[in-house]
């Protein structure tokens, strides 16, 4: 289904490097997923006036 | 005993491989058995659910009204828990080491792990249902969102630590085959490895925050911390509460481009614009959380608008990427063998009697409809108003992970039957007309369950639906009708789920072993094809573009329809 052969990586398209980081990818996302949901969230949270 | 064990045996080599007959991949021995483990126990996980099914839904149906409130909620969470939890994350685990090992042609490393991830997820599933089944008051059943301070008991939360915890365990040997061949390299992962890998990420986002909620509401139970911020709580529950269900998604579509290319004859039409999607559902699919929180006091009105409009309709544009790229794929691989008369030829002459291939299109064609345009509305702040805790949220859950991931799962049940356990259907018959009963009867029950809740605002979590709900003045009763149809359907759906099973477990006890080389008929005319030859842009993609079109229109004709419900909302009561 896919291409798996390794060339050289000047011959590989920019797109394709980048996805092949796939472990860089998921960092990335992981850090924005806890500063969007968790972090902001969290923030807006603890930030309410106590009653 | 002999049985079961001879479910485990297939010829290998002296290295403990095969090659599949099916997919030409080789496939070890230690990948093929763990797969049939977890795949096993889902099946199990299904019909435990399913009978739950059958009690709830008659319940619902007040016409029947089976069970009383207090025996409801029970069920209900019992339900829940089996068929949106355990039968999914079971099958997921094996659909990553289909996408993992299975695909790159390893072995299955610790493998040892596997089997301890697999015991300690099956002590967590046990442990969940036996402490649902003996909840005793003051502790409530807690169906899926056990929000505190509502108290449930301490061993729920505990057993549902220990399975999350377990999935962990049983995750790390897919981690560790991506690892071992990515290591050291710019090597391309396949299509289907890439997405399962997605799928892991997704999975291992949810499973912390799941892990994060249940352990901050289980030191409270057993005392060791005196209160619980509700509102962190459930910030926290819906990253593994929503989350659980995107990892559905993902392995749901890595299932269709596996599937759709095996049994259909599919081809990647771009390989970039698939993965560009995959990467767009990495970043964006988890914040869709934030919708559960749309009504919800403390998170501000920013927050709620970041994750759910701008950084979610990441997400819906991935998901209109495979929409088109799935269809397209079939439409240019069957064109390309020949298989593809004027606008739809592709499309009617593709295997619709292998149960297989009819029950990956009707999942994708399902999901899309009923479950993919119903998400958007509702993950969005205005109409969402329309949806909210109503019996229509019901409908688009059932229509996203029953008509889209379960039948996507079926799919490749039936199709690990042939390849993997090698056993003949029992019944081609009724192996076949499982999908078109199960996809026709659950498309008919989420229908009506949606138009209960926006046209009647009933309800969603109470037993009694058309009369006697405490605390409302309002009358449901012209949803009567609507419940009548809703009822019978949902019995013809749990009878076309029972039918799976029997067919399931009937050919694997007594189905036909298949020989050496046989494919099972699963494969398309002229057999399995690698990519290539003639270049996709000159294949004719017409037929895919006007199903996009049909699609935009009825997306665009419920969006406008949901803001019209809308303005009639501030009516009533008026």
């Amino acid at each position: 289904m896919s291409q798996d052969q390794t060339r050289d990586a000047a011959d590989v398209p920019a797109m394709q490097r980048l996805y092949d980081r796939i472990w860089l990818l998921a960092l990335a996302a992981f850090v924005f997923f806890l500063v969007a949901y968790v972090g902001w969230g969290l923030l807006d949270l603890t930030s309410l006036p106590a009653r | 005993m002999s049985a079961i064990a001879s479910l485990f045996r297939n010829d290998y080599d002296s290295d403990g491989f095969r090659t599949c007959s099916v997919t030409g991949l080789d496939v070890h021995r230690s990948v093929e058995n763990h797969v049939k483990l977890f795949g096993l126990t889902a099946v199990i996980a299904l019909a435990f659910g399913g009978i739950f099914a059958f009690t709830v839904a008659m319940t619902r149906w007040e016409f029947i009204g089976f069970l009383d409130p207090g025996s409801y909620y029970t069920h209900l969470s019992l339900h829940a828990w089996n068929l949106l939890i355990f039968w999914m994350v079971f099958m997921e685990i094996a659909i990553l080491y289909v996408g993992g090992p299975m695909v790159l042609g390893r072995t299955l490393p610790l493998r040892r792990l596997a089997t301890a991830g697999w015991v300690i997820m099956a002590l967590g599933a046990v442990g969940v249902n036996a402490s649902i089944l003996l909840t005793e008051a003051p502790n409530e059943a807690p169906l899926l969102t056990a929000y505190v301070p509502l108290p449930v008991s301490p061993w729920f939360y505990g057993t549902a630590i220990v399975f999350l915890l377990g999935t962990t365990i049983a995750a790390l040997p897919f981690f560790a085959t991506i690892w071992l061949e990515t290591r050291g390299t710019r090597r391309t992962l396949p299509l289907v490895a890439f997405g399962a890998f997605i799928t892991g990420i997704i999975a291992v986002e949810a499973i912390l925050g799941g892990i994060a909620a249940f352990a901050y509401a289980f030191a409270w139970r057993i005392d060791l911390i005196a209160s619980v911020d509700p509102g962190i709580y459930r910030q926290l529950y819906w990253i593994i509460g929503h989350g659980s269900q995107q990892i559905n998604l993902l392995a749901m579509i890595t299932v269709w481009y596996f599937l759709t290319h095996v049994v259909g004859g599919a081809v990647v039409v771009s390989e970039k614009i698939s993965r560009t999607a995959f990467v767009f559902y990495l970043f964006f699919i988890n914040l869709g959380a934030a919708h559960h929180l749309l009504v919800d006091p403390g998170v501000s009105a920013g927050w709620r608008i970041w994750n759910t409009s701008y950084a979610f309709y990441g997400a819906a544009f991935a998901s209109m990427i495979h929409a088109f790229a799935i269809p397209a794929g079939i439409e240019a691989g069957r064109r390309r063998r020949g298989q593809g008369g004027g606008l739809f030829g592709w499309l009617t002459s593709a295997p619709w009697g292998n149960p297989v291939f009819a029950a990956t299109v009707f999942s994708i064609i399902l999901f899309g409809f009923l479950g993919g345009i119903t998400g958007v509305v509702m993950g969005q702040m205005q109409v969402n108003m329309t949806w909210h805790n109503t019996f229509a949220a019901v409908g688009h859950f059932h229509a996203t992970v029953v008509l889209g991931t379960t039948l996507a799962f079926m799919g490749l049940v039936f199709f690990v039957i042939k390849t993997m356990f090698r056993r003949d259907f029992v019944s081609e018959t009724l192996a076949a007309a499982v999908p078109y009963a199960y996809a026709g009867a659950m498309s008919i029950v989420t229908l009506m369950m949606m138009y209960a809740g926006i046209l009647y605002g009933v309800p969603r979590r109470t037993a009694e639906v058309v009369r006697n709900i405490p605390g409302s003045e309002f009358s449901f009763a012209a949803a009567i009708p609507i419940f009548m149809i809703f009822g019978l359907f949902a019995v013809v759906a749990i009878a076309s789920g029972a039918l799976f099973i029997l067919v399931s477990v009937g050919s694997l006890l007594f189905g036909d072993r298949l020989p050496g080389g046989d494919d099972g008929g699963l494969l398309p005319e002229g057999g399995l094809h690698a990519d290539g030859g003639q270049p996709i842009h000159a294949v004719e993609l017409r037929g895919t573009f006007t199903l996009c079109l049909v699609f935009l229109a009825v997306f665009i004709a419920i969006y406008v329809l949901n803001w019209y419900l809308v303005t009639q909302l501030w009516a009533i009561g008026a």
